[in-house]
């Protein structure tokens, strides 16, 4: 049967892929506002936390281009970026659960809520659901014919 | 006479557009969410549904530009302006998102986003009034 519907393409932009791309491209854009916000008016308060938003930030921006560039070398970039966002969450949240007061803001008091931390308590769990939902999705669009 | 600097708390300035938008968010979820289930491609009849909520969105954005002229800005400015691009873009962006895309994930796209807009919404009250941690 011809391939019509896109979706049995090892393609990143269509089918689940396309549901992907929106996800990422909200965290990236709230990321990287809420980040760029932290940075410019109490990074020196709290560095550690804002850096790591910050990080976050970039590698959901990465993986956002990368899904919609759509190449083989792109799928590659999305792939490590979705590792790397996976092993992330888990150290970040894991390390904001043990050691809270790396992530507490000392002239609030408050907890740094950023994307990581609790292993993404503030966006309802997306973050640490996310990338395994991307990295299951990459597997199963691999191409599975060998690269000509 | 607005001595407030934008770093203090400030009143939000939307009224009932909160739950109106939220409600037509959730209606378009959940017609999207059966087509999904149908495994049926976006149809075209689903459009109104999604300039209604466009409309409902840039009305609240005019709400808070508004207030914001007259004196009352947001806590965080740069994340509320981010926050209400995203909101503003949502409808009519991911209709054409979808649109290119002939399955069933078309629906989904705007499903995911339907859903997220409520909450978006939620984050940009919380932007607008509290400074964060």
């Amino acid at each position: 049967m011809p391939d019509v519907d896109g979706a049995d393409r090892p393609s990143t932009k269509h089918g689940p892929g396309r549901v992907l791309v929106v996800v990422y491209a909200i965290l990236a854009i709230g990321a990287t506002a809420r980040s760029l916000f932290e940075l410019a008016t109490k990074f020196s308060q709290a560095p550690i936390p804002y850096l790591l938003s910050t990080f976050a930030a970039v590698v959901y921006c990465v993986i956002t281009v990368a899904l919609v560039r759509d190449t083989p070398a792109w799928r590659r970039v999305a792939l490590v970026g979705m590792l790397v966002e996976l092993v992330g969450v888990l150290v970040v949240g894991t390390w904001s659960l043990v050691h809270p007061a790396t992530f507490t803001n000392p002239q609030t008091g408050h907890g740094v809520h950023s994307v990581w931390y609790w292993y993404g308590l503030d966006y309802l769990f997306v973050p640490l659901v996310l990338p395994v939902l991307g990295l299951l999705f990459l597997r199963r669009t691999r191409r599975t014919s060998p690269p000509a | 006479m607005n001595t407030v600097t934008p770093a203090v708390v400030a009143a939000w300035p939307v009224g009932v557009l909160q739950p109106v938008v939220t409600v037509l968010s959730l209606l378009l979820a959940l017609v999207t969410l059966v087509l999904v289930l149908l495994n049926r491609r976006l149809p075209t009849w689903v459009l109104p549904l999604v300039l209604l909520l466009q409309v409902a969105v840039v009305a609240l954005a005019v709400q808070c530009v508004v207030a914001w002229v007259g004196g009352t800005a947001p806590a965080q400015p740069v994340v509320f302006l981010a926050y209400l691009v995203v909101v503003l873009a949502a409808p009519l962006g991911t209709w054409l998102w979808a649109k290119g895309e002939p399955s069933r994930w078309g629906p989904g796209v705007v499903c995911v986003a339907a859903l997220v807009l409520p909450v978006l919404v939620v984050r940009l009250e919380q932007v607008w009034t509290t400074l964060g941690a």
